[in-house]
């Protein structure tokens, strides 16, 4: 094996969705994307049922026959400003299975699908990615530009499982560090935490590992009152978050007891 | 006495009064889809895994002054409040909703609660805030011009008034690829008389030069959508501009073509 692709992209066909090709578009997406990526009933509704769906909106590429690489359009009006509306195209759901990448097909697919585009009066193309997407294929590759949006993403933890994740996610972290490891060198131990508007639970950490018990057993060796709000902004880590722990203990909203036992602790360790 | 605002789930009678405050509520923004009723049924109702008992809706005792929609894995589709209301009372609408839909996540079995929405509007900021929310960076929106012909001839009609006293009646743009795989014009001339207009004269052997704007397709993005300077385009050589003595003519124009709306893309919208 020399690295090379056995695959030529001379080889391949085009054409638009079919209701006979569904099922293996959507296990094209569904191997692509790590995180999963949804059922036929879901990819009907996204692109089949869409006001304005066109079968053209959907590229497929083949081999004999068989769907090898996917993308999808969706064409909508844009609102830009009072009084201006374009049309826009949104892609995404490209889907290129890994026996045929390394062949060009991101720029064909490209170049396919704006001559499609062109005919509808399309005027603009844009698309949703993480940072690592778009710095390595969609602006180099394509030009695209990243805007500056106002949009952000605001984030609360509703249930008692979830807390438990993120604060075990928490002790795992910290257990690396040095200090908490020559605390816990000898024994295991136990922080009773008090979140404002959940039950309270034991986190039980020791050298190997760390878990959330909701079953409250014996004294524990520290004990912290939180309100949510503030051990959320800790997420954060930005100043800002600094101004909240530190005003929430001026205040009282945070309560630790059992610090000086633990410094003993430590001291003996 | 007028009643209080109450929280209600959605009526089939409720889609033409939501279409038309959501469109009121996203108008400041640039990056939305605006609403008819097909799209706003298909984007909210017919998608999998939502119900009617999902849409909460905000009345008061005259008309419906918000609502919000959840979807799947407690993800908030749209959050949207009359923007008319006083602030006061948008503040006590703000938090009734937000109660509301945590407590939809909360009976759906939701471990989590996210709401996509502008961080420029301070009111719902800081009422999130308040509830415990804390904020993340959205995901990358991104854009590239396919058409620019057409998105000149958009822009520049749209602000022709800015640009009646100009002393330069018609300019070429040369327009190069950059990144762009080709597919474009490569010489467009916009004349402002009778009215402005946007020609593809990319084919002409012989085109006016008393006033040429060479600039890349990338560079002419981020010069109209994201917030990119004149003189920072100039300064690397991104934007030439002849003869030098048009640039003052030049910078009115391309100023005028400039979207400076904020961009928010509700999730509703997203693909």
């Amino acid at each position: 094996m020399n690295g090379r692709p056995s695959k030529k992209l001379e080889d391949l066909q085009t054409r638009s969705y079919s209701a006979d090709l569904e099922h293996e578009i959507v296990e094209l997406l569904q191997a692509s994307f790590a995180g999963g990526w949804g059922n036929e009933a879901f990819w009907r509704w996204k692109h089949a049922t869409r006001p304005g769906f066109m079968p053209r909106d959907v590229l497929v590429y083949t081999e004999a026959g068989t769907p090898v690489a996917c993308f999808h359009a969706a064409v909508r009006t844009l609102h830009l400003a009072p009084g201006l509306d374009l049309t826009c195209s949104f892609g995404g759901d490209l889907a290129i299975r890994a026996d045929f990448r390394g062949i060009g097909l991101p720029k064909s697919i490209f170049l396919q699908s704006a001559r499609h585009l062109i005919e509808r009066s399309v005027v603009l193309r844009a698309g949703f990615s993480d940072s690592e997407t778009y710095n390595r294929v969609y602006k180099p590759k394509f030009g695209h530009r990243v805007l500056p949006t106002v949009t952000a993403e605001y984030r609360k933890i509703l249930s008692v499982r979830a807390l438990h994740t993120k604060l075990q996610e928490f002790a795992d972290r910290l257990r690396s560090r040095p200090l908490l490891q020559r605390l816990l060198k000898r024994e295991p131990m136990r922080v009773r935490i008090e979140v404002c508007g959940f039950q309270p639970c034991d986190l039980i950490l020791s050298l190997e590992s760390s878990r959330c018990a909701t079953e409250l057993s014996g004294r524990p060796d520290l004990r912290l009152r939180v309100p949510y709000k503030v051990m959320a902004s800790l997420r954060n880590g930005s100043l800002a978050a600094v101004w909240s722990v530190a005003g929430a203990l001026v205040s009282g909203q945070i309560r630790i007891t059992g610090l000086l036992r633990a410094f003993g602790r430590l001291a003996r360790g | 006495m007028p009643l209080p605002t109450r929280v209600r789930t959605y009526r089939p009678s409720d889609t033409l009064p939501l279409v038309e405050l959501t469109n009121r509520c996203y108008a400041p923004y640039a990056g939305w889809v605006p609403r008819t009723t097909e799209y706003w049924l298909w984007t909210t109702l017919a998608r999998p895994a939502i119900t009617a008992a999902d849409v909460l809706v905000l009345e008061d005792d005259t008309a419906i002054v918000g609502y919000t929609a959840l979807w799947e894995e407690g993800v908030v589709l749209d959050f949207v409040l009359d923007p008319d209301q006083r602030p006061r009372k948008r503040r006590a609408l703000a938090k009734q909703l937000i109660d509301a839909a945590e407590q939809r996540a909360c009976k759906r079995g939701f471990d989590t609660l996210r709401f996509t929405l502008p961080i420029s509007d301070q009111l719902l900021h800081a009422a999130l805030r308040k509830s415990g929310y804390i904020v993340e960076q959205s995901e990358f929106f991104f854009l590239g011009i396919l058409n620019p012909q057409v998105l000149l001839q958009a822009l520049g009609g749209l602000r022709s008034a800015r640009l009646t006293s100009m002393r330069i009646r018609s300019f070429v743009f040369d327009l190069s690829p950059a990144q762009y795989p080709r597919l474009l014009p490569e010489r467009l001339m916009l004349k402002l008389d009778p009215s402005l207009r946007v020609e593809n004269i990319s084919d002409a052997v012989e085109y006016p030069t008393h006033c040429v704007i060479r600039i890349d397709m990338c560079s002419l993005a981020e010069l109209i959508f994201c917030g990119k300077s004149i003189d920072s385009l100039l300064g690397q050589s991104q934007l030439q501009i002849t003869p030098a003595g048009t640039l003052a003519d030049v910078r009115r124009l391309l100023g005028a073509l400039v979207v400076d709306t904020p961009w928010y893309i509700p999730t509703s919208d997203r693909f």
